[in-house]
């Protein structure tokens, strides 16, 4: 640490248009100014306006002053600006510090001698933190515009194009023998009568002779490693050769798995399941007919036995059966727990069928299926009646039971989240950073997530999904560039006893492990020439700044620069 | 009149503590004077030694204001210093200082409100427990 004699520092005080006025008197600048190692103390009415900024900015450019302390507002509220600005300060950002009077000061200590008390503290403190500070640069890095694509279903197809579009090269890589996916299996949208097939083909031809994009059948993972700007996807090839394809991001959109319940009555030919119910109204004329001939007249839809949580069951259902009731003339039983309305236009569709006649009946215990001369006989408790007292059973004779397939997440995602190291949670689906803020990404920087593999749903918000995941591709990659704070995370290798324990506990999986260190603690001498020691390290541009391997490196190797444990001492009266 | 007014140090994790923490003023709600908050990038940042440290410099309690469980912007930051608070109550049971003087609080960007009650009650109890072993 220099002697804290040589800095000079500027206090700029926001007087946040007049709401300071009372804390921030005469009284208070002259204490201010009186601090040690402060050079001038500037006063503005709002300084987080453009104007504010340019001024403080003017200001500084006479090299002054080494180093500066906001007085005023939440430190958020001035980063914020300065980022939307983009402005090119004299001093580098990270040598200004705030001193929060205002939030936590003179808005929540109501006595105003006690607040001017507080805030003299605090912001003394802040002066006194300065000479902690030291400047932190940016980096740049190339990245290519590349990006692979793993999964063919139509999310990665639409990914793949949504990119292929932003002028990005596409590597699409599925395990299947040709891209398509469970998509296909679909004969109409749920919200309009346009035939899924063929604009399913035409995306599908589409990827096949964009000249951008590359795609690779029957590809095995073996194994991803790299990082943003660099990952490496090495493929199982024959006789063990694998071939490695490389792109700056992935995105996964490997959707999900799906187990049909035959057993016992199930098994009978009257149980259907969704795919063999589309494809029967696609193929299907004028009067559906079942594998005897026999004309069908009543389907019942059986939802929420499994899959309670998803919804894609329910527009399904609700959309074939306004179908079969409408062009088929069935008559059609929507048997049910709760129906899922949610889906963009859904609620409509619901209360068509209704008019039209489709009959929803909720039920709270199973029903009961038994076979009565060829046709099923459906016995639920109806939920609705249940308030006269008594609950009454409804029997529905039906010749076509339409049962649900279980979703299951998808067996590669264990895989994929080894591989990748992202977390996967219990339920087996692989989780984006945050459920709030960044949907569609993985915790790893370069990492995005679309479609089933994150969670099933349905063909449409599934492809919302991909579009994002791919916007958020483009944006990583749009520019070439890559431009990042080095406010990260940096380890002395000279103290890394290559324990693991950041390597671990990092969330963001921006840590490796390389031979790159002079000397260890383990190193005794006598290894000259080319030798290196292994050690952990921080890759920038994967690192997000958060310093839990900070804290929990035992040989304390690991320093945050944006907020050293020097600080943070001082911040506590050391 | 030390006692009348108990230091607490309040460690809040940027992306919710301390926007709640700012919250407080925006609602018009009071903290205590003798609050003192220290902003983290996250939780999972500080240290036991942190925290014992806080203890030693004349704190009489140490508030910790992370993210909800499952919804750490750092996937485990809360979870990883709620483990080693573990480790820290082990420390401060052998020195002498109560229990009640550390705790864990999760709450979100908008709890505002949450966090003022958290340091008023915390404010309380320290009151009644009286000043740290230390003084």
């Amino acid at each position: 640490m220099r002697s804290s004699e040589d800095f000079r520092i500027a206090v700029f005080v926001d007087r946040c248009e007049g709401t300071l006025d009372p804390l921030l008197d005469e009284e208070m600048i002259t204490y201010i100014s009186g601090l040690p190692q402060v050079v001038f103390c500037d006063q503005d009415e709002n300084l987080s306006s453009p104007q504010g900024l340019e001024k403080l900015t003017s200001r500084l450019t006479t090299g002054q002053a080494d180093r500066a302390v906001i007085v005023g507002g939440s430190p958020r509220v001035y980063e914020q600006s300065f980022r939307r600005l983009n402005l090119e300060t004299p001093l580098n950002p990270y040598m200004f510090l705030v001193a929060n009077v205002r939030e936590q000061v003179a808005w929540a200590i109501h006595d105003t001698e006690r607040a001017r008390e507080k805030a003299k503290a605090i912001i003394a403190k802040t002066i006194k933190e300065t000479q902690f500070l030291s400047p932190i640069g940016r980096e740049k890095v190339e990245i290519p515009k590349e990006a692979l694509v793993i999964g063919g279903s139509i999310v990665g197809i639409r990914a793949a194009l949504a990119l292929a579009e932003a002028n990005i090269r596409v590597i699409l890589l599925t395990r299947a023998k040709d891209i398509g996916g469970k998509a296909i299996q679909l004969a109409h949208f749920y919200d309009r009568p346009d035939d899924v097939s063929s604009w399913f083909m035409e995306q599908v031809e589409r990827v096949k002779n964009h000249p951008k994009i590359d795609v690779k059948t029957s590809a095995e993972l073996k194994g991803i490693e790299g990082y943003l700007g660099n990952y490496r996807v090495t493929l199982r090839g024959p006789l063990g050769k694998g071939e490695v394809v490389k792109g700056s991001a992935v995105l996964l959109a490997s959707g999900y798995d799906v187990v049909p319940n035959t057993e016992g009555i199930f098994g009978h030919r009257c149980f259907i399941f969704p795919p063999q119910m589309e494809a029967m109204l696609r193929d299907g004329g004028e009067s559906l007919k079942d594998e005897k001939g026999k004309v069908i007249k009543t389907v019942t839809f059986i939802l929420d036995l499994v899959n309670e949580t998803i919804k894609i069951d329910s527009a399904n259902a609700v959309k074939n059966a306004l179908l079969l009731k409408r062009d088929h003339g069935c008559m059609v039983y929507v048997v049910c727990r709760d129906l899922k309305v949610s889906l963009d236009g859904m609620e409509k569709q619901y209360r068509e069928a209704r008019e039209m006649g489709v009959i929803f009946i909720k039920y709270d215990n199973p029903p009961r299926f038994s076979l009565v001369n060829g046709q099923i006989n459906v016995e639920v408790g109806e939920v609705s009646t249940r308030m006269m007292g008594e609950e009454y059973t409804v029997s529905i004779l039906s010749d076509l039971v339409v049962m649900s397939e279980q979703f299951v997440p998808s067996r590669d995602n264990e895989m994929l989240a080894h591989l990748l190291d992202i977390p996967l949670p219990q339920e087996g689906y692989l989780m984006d950073d945050n459920p709030q803020f960044t949907q569609v990404r993985a915790n790893r920087r370069g990492v995005f997530l679309a479609g089933g593999c994150r969670y099933p749903q349905p063909l449409d918000e599934a492809l919302v999904e991909a579009e994002a995941a791919a916007s958020g591709v483009t944006e990583l990659l749009s520019r070439g560039l890559y431009e990042y704070d080095l406010a990260v995370a940096e380890i002395d290798p000279g103290k890394c006893a290559v324990c693991l324990t950041c390597f671990r506990v990092c969330p963001h999986s921006a840590i490796v492990v390389e031979p790159y260190a002079e000397k260890n603690i383990y190193s005794t001498g006598g290894y000259e020439g080319d030798f290196k020691w292994r050690a952990a390290r921080v890759l920038p541009t994967q690192c997000y700044g958060c310093g839990i391997c900070v804290s929990s490196c035992p040989t304390k190797a690991i320093t945050l620069k944006h907020l050293t444990d020097a600080e943070i001492s001082l911040q506590l009266g050391a | 009149m030390e006692s009348l007014s108990p230091r607490i140090v309040a460690f809040c994790c940027d992306k919710s503590g301390y926007v709640a923490a700012d919250m407080v003023g925006k609602l018009g709600m009071s903290l205590p004077e003798s609050l003192e908050v220290i902003r983290v990038p996250c939780a999972g940042r500080i240290d036991a030694f942190h925290m014992l440290q806080a203890l030693e410099n004349g704190a009489d309690g140490v508030l910790i204001f992370a993210c909800h469980e499952e919804n750490c912007q750092s996937l485990s930051g809360n979870l990883i210093v709620k483990a080693r608070m573990g480790y820290v109550y082990g420390m401060m049971e052998k020195i002498g200082f109560e229990r009640e003087r550390l705790e864990l609080c999760n709450v979100a960007t908008n709890n505002g409100a949450k966090f003022a009650e958290a340091v008023q009650r915390k404010y309380d109890d320290l009151k009644r427990l009286g000043p740290s072993p230390l003084k």
